[in-house]
């Protein structure tokens, strides 16, 4: 195979709404996403090969698996599938793992669905608790550990090392929130200030309330097929070019540092020289930003911005719509909302509209290549998709 | 929590009550939780090693939303320690009076204490924390 020419065509794509989405079961929302993706393709249900399903939590959230089956029947689909489960990188797995399908030329089409259906839970330490199984539940949840309190000893470490203010962090939330504010599918359309931020319950010292997400429900479904006959689906279809994924250890105490997201840098690396690009070249980015920090360690390890600068570039708007490197143009986890295995998947899907001139108000002009960044837990699993025409 | 603690429990007891792991017999890597297999060298040949439970303060946060079973302890802090033989450990902190001291570099001693409790099944765990030493 060659890398260079190896690509996937996506040729339809749909969402539902994110957030709290009390009417509608999982069967409901994997339904409508998938309809949706796959009448913007133009494809008949029978057409479809495989369906790949992104989910991170629905045996905790709702005491259900065998979810392959489940969305199949749900969504009129007879064909073979498959349940993804990475934690908060279900959907983009799921996404790659269709892709390895096509590209061996087992199957021609598939359907990709990342799904989550989180706010079934009314105690707030019951969210905790299912949020805390993407770490080591013996050697971490068990000895007291959180995600949030995870990702609160990376930002100490990290501002030890390179100095971070609470205003940079906030700011993460705040530009996020304001390019929400665009998205008519975003859960959180209100404007906030760093001083909301800030001032919101303590999750875990220094991390707020507002720096982290909200509990969601939703899916999102992406359509994708061989490149040789995408054209007769989409006389301009947008290409999966590459989708990286790496490693780092999944207990926090198990890694070398926790200044930064090793697998971040690793999966991102492996794109670039793949495709002999550079983060120069990047026009756009969707990173997971679960909590503010992760962006931050996110747009470090996806190289747009130096080791130690995410926090000012942050500050100084070189992430925000107008910047040099609008990341997050959908309102990202934080603001479109994180229903945890659709996640991936949203993220491919604001590529897509950004390219296909279809993102409205938070439209980013001139776009080369388009670049997403999903992660699993604290970053046990990363993984770096590309995105061209 | 849906897992069945009493086995766990079990399981871990030595663990989690004596702090043993084991020590490669060819590399001489500490590890904490202990191994079958030393992956490094992959061979099963490891001989069980007593941790001191002597150690540093790598980093720590306070927690205010805990997870189901720990509303006993909220807030609690909860930290990195780095273990004497270079092991590092997840632990809450306990016996914390003043947290301007908890500096990173500081010792700490493991101590034996309740971890949570969970509510439905009636089962309490025990477990090390880290005890500042300051
Ligand atoms: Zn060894």
């Amino acid at each position: 195979m060659n890398p260079l020419m190896d690509k996937i065509a996506i040729i339809g794509y749909d969402m539902t709404k994110f957030g709290d989405l009390y009417h509608l079961g999982l069967g409901d929302l994997t339904s409508l996403a998938i309809t949706g993706a796959l009448n913007n393709a133009g494809l008949d249900r029978s057409e479809v090969e495989a369906l790949y399903v992104g989910n991170a939590g629905s045996g905790k959230f709702l005491g259900q698996e065998h979810l392959g089956c489940l969305v199949a029947t749900e969504s009129g689909l007879d064909c073979q599938s498959f349940r993804i489960e990475a934690s908060g990188a279900s959907g983009a797995v799921a996404m790659r793992i269709a892709s390895h399908g096509i590209l061996t030329g087992y199957i021609d089409k598939a359907v990709v669905v990342g799904v989550e259906k989180m706010t079934s839970f009314s105690k707030s330490s019951d969210t905790q608790t299912a949020l805390s199984t993407s770490l080591d539940s013996i050697w971490e949840s068990a000895m007291g550990g959180t995600l949030a309190a995870s990702f609160a000893l990376m930002t100490k470490a990290y501002a030890r090392k390179y100095g971070l203010t609470d205003e940079q962090r906030a700011q993460v939330a705040v530009k996020n929130h304001n390019n929400a504010q665009k998205n008519p599918r975003a859960q959180f359309k209100n404007k906030i200030t760093a001083k909301n931020v800030l001032g919101a319950k303590m999750l875990a010292d220094p991390l707020t309330l507002f720096e982290g997400c909200a509990s969601s429900d939703g899916a999102a479904a992406l359509v994708l097929c061989a490149p040789e006959i995408a054209e007769s689906y989409d006389s301009e279809p947008i290409y999966l070019r590459a989708s990286k994924q790496a490693h780092a250890p999944l207990a926090l105490q198990r890694r070398e540092s926790l200044s930064e997201i090793q697998s971040i840098k690793k999966a991102a690396d492996s794109g670039y020289k793949q495709l002999n690009i550079s983060p120069k070249d990047i026009s756009i980015a969707e990173v997971h930003d679960v909590l503010t920090i992760a962006e931050i360690l996110a747009i470090e390890g996806l190289g747009l911005v130096e080791l130690g600068q995410g926090g000012i570039a942050t500050i100084e708007g070189k992430t925000a719509l107008d910047g040099d490197i609008p990341v997050n143009t959908s309102g990202g986890l934080k603001a479109r909302g994180h229903p945890i295995g659709a996640s991936g998947v949203a993220q491919a899907i604001e590529i897509l509209e950004q390219f296909k001139n279809k993102a409205g108000d938070r439209q980013v002009k001139e776009i080369n290549w388009g670049i997403t960044q999903s992660m699993g837990g604290t970053g046990g699993t990363s993984v770096v998709s590309y995105y061209s025409r | 929590m849906s897992r069945n603690l009493v086995a766990e429990n079990w399981r871990l007891e030595r663990s989690r009550y004596l702090l043993v792991g084991n020590k490669c017999t060819e590399c001489e890597k500490y590890y904490f939780p202990n191994v079958q297999i030393c992956t490094d060298c992959n061979i099963s040949k490891l001989d069980e090693y007593v941790f001191s439970g002597k150690g540093k303060l790598i980093e720590w946060t306070k927690i205010y939303e805990v997870a189901k079973g720990f509303e006993l302890f909220a807030p609690l802090y909860y930290g990195i320690i780095e273990l004497e033989e270079g092991v590092r450990v997840a632990a809450q902190i306990t016996e914390v009076t003043d947290d301007t001291k908890l500096i990173p570099g500081i010792k700490t001693q493991m101590v034996f204490r309740k971890l949570f409790e969970d509510g439905s099944q009636g089962v309490l765990t025990y477990g090390f924390k880290a005890e500042p030493q300051i």
